[in-house]
């Protein structure tokens, strides 16, 4: 018969790869492929996830037939035995002794006062409140009535609507990118990338608008409940107590919020997410 | 088979975590780390070239270095030091002698690493190489300086000679006396010296000559031959000298290493629990006491607090370290923190009061220009908890808590040596002090060479349950740090800031624990006998069997 692994020390491998796996390939490579400065360590809820997958694999290869249950329970059966001499014997009991000390090890580790664990889990995105819900953003797709009061203002009655129209976007999208740089750069960064220079001291980090997780996946109105009423105005899932976002509302007009949104989006270089259709 | 099945799927998940990893994508912590990057080309500035740059500018750049490069730029006023002015052609960071233009590759470095400590980022990750040299090709439009397009002097640079002793005390020999640097950047080089105070930029603004000790901050790198062409070329627009007609090139390179030397690594963050250290006998009020030597603190990121106006855009304190011990009746905290003057006169008028709350009437940066600072003001610390220990996550909110989720401040204020008990809802209405039967902090402060030191300390418990935090040993207490550096116009909630660190007074193991465990390895070793013993009495032949 051709020599192989047997069925327990295959098993055994199975599990030491897996751990090896977890714990320093997958932080390698999501290196890599993050381009990120450091590996990024698997979380370790994560980790006993995978491991346990592992685990439920393994008994049901083991469980697939009955002789693969013997074949996997005799090394340990003839462990149990004993009967080796010299330093086998020795190994042995060295080994028997090792599970109690364990055992008693991982009892005290449980029971001794430590600090609590600080991992929550947080909802970046909570439902939206009702009165915000159905807003769309005037400066988007400006209706003719908006255009119209715009041409008035700026004496632009010689131009057609189509051009005006075109004009009150450019100009609101002109002002959102000041009153960004102005007012939200400190925080999110001047490239809304969530790295300004204030970034580094809040441990919630102020959100990287480039990353498709955040207002990517939103739609306009959204963003404006989330401007206008910042962190505090967040409910409990969602850790108001530890968002430095401001309430917007207090300092800005509800107009200047809506353009800001506007080349918000434009510096991220991404697009808002398009509400469902309002029956 | 399943087998195989579950390694796919294990390959699967580990793959969209990846990904997910890229998504979550910030840049570097501290500033830009990108190593030195050279443009592998360079770009004839044809029309072309020069209109894609202005496209390229008037969506990245306008807001701050401002339509006409006069660093005019509609945000241009939150930040100092201001956007450069391009017009004038004067320029920080460069590789050629005082006075001349930088080369095409000193401004590439820079519009790719950024300036730390300052408003501008780093675009390395935002526009590829062809972009960032299209830009560069149009911001020199700006200036005429550019238009004769002689080749700019650069500094002579040798052989960069390596580390040694002798070298670095030769460096600090020289940065101590015959170079003068610590005039401006102090014995301790944390930008403390004689005459840092005074100093203002040809722009105008106040300016503060480089803590070199913090290597996070060096806004032209901070490796040797980066220090190296800073002392030869000086730093242009502002009071730092060019030493190249002053010092000769081995003297150069010696305080080069030097200050190298000094360099501390970036701060990590990542630990946020302050634990407690059960003492016997007196918590000290003396920062300096042995007491204080002992523990590893922690390190406290701050913000400036840019949360509500009057904000701090351009605050000078970045980081705090914490320590704490108790014994049964009281609590001590050991804070530090670097500040390059010690303010202990303070001066009180209608703008300061106005300043104690938010002022939505004057948006930023309006009244509080960052380039005008407030004088007379002093320096101070607080210690903030909420004032009801909180059950599960919930908290009040970290600047200053709510209405309803009031918070506890121990004010220490430098000119008086005291610490005053406060309570706050918010940032609406200015922060409550407590009735003097329920002044109860204490502290005690000391400033050497460029640092604070302070002691804050309360018993453990007080009678006031309805305004003050008590400590219960083994929970996880909330504490948020605030700082305010009087010289640079700090007071009110013009300050600094940290987000909610905890502390926990550490306990010592109880009996029980010992007993439980002892129960448990007599337990496992009881299993395992039973265990050999019903394997062995079964027969020899049932595992042949087997076999
Ligand atoms: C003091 C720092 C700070 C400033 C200034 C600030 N933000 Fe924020 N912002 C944060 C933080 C921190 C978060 C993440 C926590 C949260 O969601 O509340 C955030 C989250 C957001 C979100 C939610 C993103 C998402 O997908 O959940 C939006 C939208 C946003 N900010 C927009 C703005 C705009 C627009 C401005 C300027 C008018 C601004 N912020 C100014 C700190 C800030
Ligand atoms: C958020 C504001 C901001 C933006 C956006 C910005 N800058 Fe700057 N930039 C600054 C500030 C502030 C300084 C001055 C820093 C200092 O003096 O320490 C500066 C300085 C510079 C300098 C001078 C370096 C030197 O050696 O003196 C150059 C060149 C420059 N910026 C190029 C650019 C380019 C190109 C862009 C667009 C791709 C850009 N900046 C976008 C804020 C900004
Ligand atoms: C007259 C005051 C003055 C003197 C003297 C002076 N410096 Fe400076 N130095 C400054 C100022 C101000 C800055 C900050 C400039 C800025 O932020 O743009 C600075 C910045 C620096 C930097 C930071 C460079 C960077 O990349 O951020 C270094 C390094 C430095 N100085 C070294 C020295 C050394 C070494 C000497 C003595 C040989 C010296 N300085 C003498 C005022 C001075």
């Amino acid at each position: 018969m051709r020599p192989r692994l047997s069925l327990f020390s295959a098993s055994v491998l199975t599990v030491v790869l897996a751990y090896l796996f977890i714990q320093v390939v997958i932080p390698y490579a999501s290196m890599w492929i993050a381009d990120r400065p450091s590996p990024v360590t698997v979380p370790a809820a994560l980790t006993v996830i995978y491991m346990l997958l592992v685990f439920i694999g393994l008994y049901i290869y083991i469980t697939i037939s009955e002789e693969n249950v013997r074949e996997f329970l005799q090394p340990i059966l003839e462990f149990l035995r004993g009967g080796e001499t010299g330093v086998r014997a020795g190994l042995r009991l060295g080994l028997l002794a090792l599970v109690p000390l364990l055992v008693g090890w991982i009892t005290y580790d449980r029971l001794a006062p430590k600090v609590q664990s600080l991992t929550g889990i947080r909802i970046q995105h909570p439902t939206i409140p009702g009165q915000y819900e159905k807003l769309i953003n005037p400066y988007r797709n400006p209706t003719d009535d908006l255009v119209k009061q715009f041409q008035q203002q700026e004496g632009l009655d010689g131009i057609g609507l189509e051009e005006a129209r075109k004009r009150l976007v450019g100009t609101a999208l002109a002002e959102g990118r000041a009153l960004y740089q102005k007012n939200c750069r400190v925080c999110h960064g001047s490239k809304a990338d969530g790295s300004g220079p204030m970034a580094v001291g809040f441990r919630l980090r102020p959100a990287n608008f480039r990353d498709p997780g955040t207002i990517a996946t939103v739609v306009e109105a959204y963003a404006f409940w989330r401007i206008s009423e910042g962190g505090r105005g967040l409910p409990n899932e969602s850790s108001p107590w530890d968002s430095a976002m401001p309430r917007w509302k207090e300092e800005l007009t509800e107009a200047e919020i809506w353009k800001i949104i506007l080349a918000e989006y434009e510096l991220a270089d991404v697009e808002p997410r398009k509400p469902e259709k309002l029956e | 088979m399943p087998y195989k099945a579950f390694l796919v799927s294990l390959i699967l998940v580990s793959l969209t975590l990846s990904l997910e990893g890229r998504a979550g994508e910030l840049d570097a912590v501290f500033g830009p780390t990108a190593p030195d990057e050279l443009p592998s080309k360079k770009l004839t500035p044809t029309p072309e070239v020069i209109e894609a740059g202005k496209k390229i500018y008037e969506k990245r750049c306008l807001p701050c270095h401002g339509l006409n490069g006069a660093g005019e730029g509609p945000a241009a006023d939150t930040m100092n030091p201001r956007p450069r002015d391009f017009t004038r052609g004067l320029f920080k960071l460069k590789s050629t002698q005082n006075g001349e233009l930088p080369t095409d590759e000193d401004l590439f470095r820079t519009v790719s690493r950024g300036i730390p400590g300052s408003g501008m980022p780093s675009w390395k990750r935002l526009l590829s190489e062809e972009e960032r040299l299209q830009v560069i090709a149009y911001i020199k439009t700006f200036s005429d300086r550019f238009k004769d397009g002689a080749a700019p002097k650069p500094i002579p640079v040798g052989k960069e000679p390596s580390r040694t002793p002798e070298l670095i005390k030769m460096g600090k020999e020289l940065f101590e006396g015959k170079a003068q640097c610590l005039l401006c950047h102090g014995k301790a080089a944390m930008g403390n010296g004689a005459i840092a105070e005074a100093i203002v930029d040809v722009w105008g603004s106040p300016l503060y000559p480089r803590n070199l000790t913090k290597s996070w901050l060096y806004k032209g790198g901070n490796e040797v031959k980066d220090i190296f062409l800073r002392i030869s070329g000086g730093i242009e627009g502002t009071p730092m000298p060019a030493y190249l007609d002053k010092l000769t090139e081995e003297e150069r390179w010696a305080i080069a290493h030097y200050v190298k030397s000094l360099q501390e690594p970036a701060p990590s963050g990542s630990r946020v629990v302050i634990e407690s250290r059960p003492v016997s006998g007196e918590i000290p009020l003396d920062p300096n006491a042995p007491t204080w030597q002992e523990g590893e603190a922690v390190e406290v990121l701050m913000s400036g607090q840019v949360h509500v106006a009057p904000r701090n855009q351009d605050p000078t304190v970045d980081l705090v370290l914490v320590k704490s011990a108790y014994n049964e009746k009281e609590i001590g905290f050991w804070l530090e923190w670097d500040d390059r003057t010690k303010n202990v006169t303070h001066q009180d008028s209608e703008r300061t009061q106005k300043m104690e709350a938010a002022d939505f009437a004057a948006t930023y940066p309006v009244l509080y220009p960052p380039s005008v600072r407030l004088r007379g003001l002093r320096d101070a610390v607080a210690l903030q908890f909420p004032v009801k220990l909180p059950q599960g996550p919930e908290k009040p909110h970290f600047f200053l808590g709510d209405t309803g989720k009031p918070v506890n401040l121990w004010h220490w204020k430098a000119d008086l040596q005291k610490v005053e008990e406060q309570n706050a809802k918010g940032y609406k209405t200015p922060p409550v002090l407590q009735p003097p039967d329920s002044q109860q902090a204490t502290g005690q402060g000391v400033f050497e060479d460029g640092v604070w030191r302070v002691v804050l300390k309360r018993p453990l418990k007080t009678e006031d349950v309805a305004n003050d935090i008590q400590f219960v040993p083994g929970q996880l207490i909330p504490v948020v740090v605030h700082v305010w550096d009087g010289a640079n116009g700090e007071t009110g909630l013009r300050r600094t800031i940290s987000s909610w660190y905890f502390v926990t007074l550490k306990t010592n193991v109880a009996a029980w624990v010992y007993l439980f465990t002892v129960f448990a390895v007599a337990l496992t070793a009881g299993f395992e006998v039973w265990l050999i013993r019903r394997v062995k009495a079964k027969p020899e032949s049932q595992l042949e069997k087997i076999r």
